[in-house]
């Protein structure tokens, strides 16, 4: 039986403690839990645990930023690319020689590509 | 300053200048991998119909639009495709290349040569899901198209633009019906598209054999998906025919489609449907079953000549499971189309081929497709065939019959020998009107009925040899005293040499 996706149990789980009063964070995760292990979802609890993170930091205005170089990048050009997406941001910064050149950043389900790899691929397909 | 001086100021110039462009791109997670499916999330502003990149170059189709997921099915092979890998939207309608080029090859659903001929140089791409014609843009059928089969001309004439559906039982003969039209199209400027859609790869090399030892591949484009290929590709291919059809017709051509079988592309669409959690319906088909057939057939047209006179007649095939017309496939297309061809398993084991049931068979547009001659000619064949049917059952007491029904019956035995006829041997029509017109005359009526087919033979040779002007009179359509008497003459001399 299809039930719900992590995501939408994340969303769930955060709208009853936004709502939830201190002292009935426990009673609520207890119901949580209760209600996971009856729609058999336990064993998806990393991916629901992910998700809630995400869904949380989203709901606070955080923004995850993904930069992934083809070499290590400085200190001042990580500021600089992250300049733009304001000023809640979480960046998270890998390295990935595949790129030969430039970056690629991701923003939620937005990339930004400007790496040599990408524009190699855009030439042969333009030539193709 | 030197050359290679001011190369390197020139590079360095430029190397300054130099920006990158920046890709943007959006993209999603698979969060569920299926037999030929995939969910989503993420690609929020995705389109229905939408083709999706997965990581490994395989493209998808976008399908079910959903508040967190979006679901897909893949096109190709699923097998790479992981849970948490990205995929990419690529912002295009899925389309498939069409073109000159694609003439006398074999494709698959995707438009993508399979005959190791190589790479096809499209001419244009069209969208694989198109809107039918308007009421505006058409007019009525009114050339036929001939197929090439006595019985099919002369009673269930189809006319270019028509949609007849071809049903029957598995190993009925509906496929040959199918190959003989197409073999019959030579020369009369039709292109044809044979869409394979789920048969064996074994059939579709066969059939491309036939066609190709037959020339009829000049003129013809065989788009194939496999039985063991994905379930999408099957669902997807009668419209990748439709579109390559639709090409040629808004050029001002007469096409020809044959869907080869509609059955299995159903039973693809409810696998995918069932897969992508649509609810079920009647037999497990999704609910807009009929709206897969209906929309693909509503393409085939007559266009009037503001919009180029092209024309796309559709024959689909259905395959009945024991002779049961009245299961929920065969019924929508029935109701779609402009009539059908019904064939039958016991006619065929009576050796009678094509195993056309004359009774069930009809076509709605029916004589407005038919040459005025053969108009003529089917009239009686129709009225003896059907007075044989009723007086059949009386023909085992032959002996105590009056000598009026015991004529009727032999001449019904005869009209049926006549209309049987050997696959892959289409008949042209001015020879289908000669050999009509000599039964319905009764000149065969001496003749044993074994030996009708080797009599008929001998009658066309003669019309060949000596008659050959007043079989280009019939061809063009000309029904004069002059023809009529030619005729008569033609039998006269027949008589005599038999």
């Amino acid at each position: 039986m299809a039930t719900l996706l992590p995501v939408q149990y994340a969303k769930i789980l955060y709208t009853l403690l936004h709502e939830a009063k201190d002292k009935e964070v426990s009673d609520v995760l207890k119901v949580f839990v209760t209600l996971l292990h009856k729609d058999q979802m336990l064993l998806k609890i990393d991916y629901i645990i992910a998700a809630f993170e995400k869904h949380a930091k989203k709901e606070d205005g955080i923004r995850e930023i993904e930069i992934t170089s083809a070499r290590a990048l400085s200190a001042k050009s990580i500021t600089e690319i992250v300049k733009p997406f304001g000023k809640n941001v979480e960046t998270t910064v890998s390295v990935d020689k595949s790129l030969i050149g430039g970056v690629v950043v991701r923003d939620g389900n937005i990339i930004f590509d400007a790496s040599i790899k990408k524009q190699l691929q855009e030439l042969t397909r333009s030539l193709a | 300053m030197s050359h290679t001086d001011k190369i390197i100021k020139e590079l360095k110039k430029h190397i300054a200048s130099f920006q990158t462009d920046v890709q943007t791109e959006e993209v999603g997670t698979v969060v569920e991998v299926g037999d030929g499916i995939a969910r989503m999330s993420g690609l929020t502003k995705c389109q229905s119909q939408e083709m999706l990149e997965f990581e490994d170059g395989t493209i998808g189709v976008a399908l079910n639009l959903e508040e967190e997921t979006v679901g897909a099915v893949i096109l190709g092979d699923f097998t790479s495709i992981r849970e948490g890998a990205t995929v990419k939207r690529t912002g295009k309608i899925l389309s498939v290349p069409v073109g000159e080029k694609m003439i006398g090859r074999v494709v698959n659903a995707l438009g993508l040569p399979i005959d190791g001929k190589g790479d096809i140089k499209e001419d244009d791409f069209y969208p694989v899901e198109r809107i039918a014609p308007g009421v505006m843009t058409r007019t009525p059928v009114d050339t036929p198209m001939q197929t090439g089969i006595k019985a099919i001309d002369a009673l269930i004439p189809i006319g270019r633009g028509q949609r007849e559906l071809i049903i029957g039982d598995r190993q009925t003969g509906k496929t040959a019906i199918a190959i003989d039209t197409i073999l019959n199209q030579k020369g009369q400027d039709m292109i044809c598209v044979y869409v394979a859609i789920g048969q064996k790869e074994s059939k579709v090399a066969r059939t491309v054999r036939v066609l190709q030892q037959a020339g009829a591949m000049d003129y013809t484009i065989v788009v194939s998906a496999g039985a063991s290929e994905p379930a999408p590709m099957s669902y997807l291919a009668p419209y990748t025919g439709c579109s390559m059809a639709e090409y040629f017709a808004d050029k001002g051509k007469d096409v020809l489609v044959i869907y080869d079988d509609l059955t299995k592309q159903a039973w693809a669409y409810r696998e995918m449907s069932l897969l992508l959690r649509r609810p079920p319906g009647r037999e497990a088909y999704p609910g807009d079953v009929f709206y897969l057939h209906s929309r693909l057939l509503e393409r085939a047209c007559n266009l009037n000549d503001q919009n180029g006179g092209g024309s796309i007649t559709a024959l689909p095939i259905i395959e009945t499971q024991g002779g049961d017309v009245s299961a929920y496939i065969p019924t929508n297309v029935i109701s779609i189309t402009d009539g059908q061809i019904f064939l039958e398993t016991n006619l065929f084991y009576k050796g009678i081929r094509p195993a056309l049931n004359v009774g069930l068979s009809v076509s709605r547009v029916g004589g407005a497709a038919q040459i005025k001659p053969m108009k003529k000619v089917a009239g009686s064949l129709k009225l003896t065939l059907a007075q044989f049917r009723e007086l059949e059952a009386f023909a085992q007491f032959s002996s105590d019959l009056d000598a009026d029904t015991k004529r009727q019956i032999d001449l019904g035995r005869r009209m049926t020998e006549l209309l049987k006829q050997a696959q892959y041997a289409p008949l042209s029509v001015e020879h289908q009107v000669v050999s009509i017109y000599a039964a319905g005359q009764g000149h065969f009526n001496e003749i044993p009925v074994n030996d009708v087919k080797a009599a008929e033979k001998r009658l066309l040779e003669l019309a060949d040899r000596s008659y050959a002007p007043i079989l280009g009179s019939i061809k063009a359509g000309e029904w004069s005293e002059e023809v009529q008497t030619g005729l008569k003459a033609l039998c006269e001399e027949f008589k005599t040499l038999s």
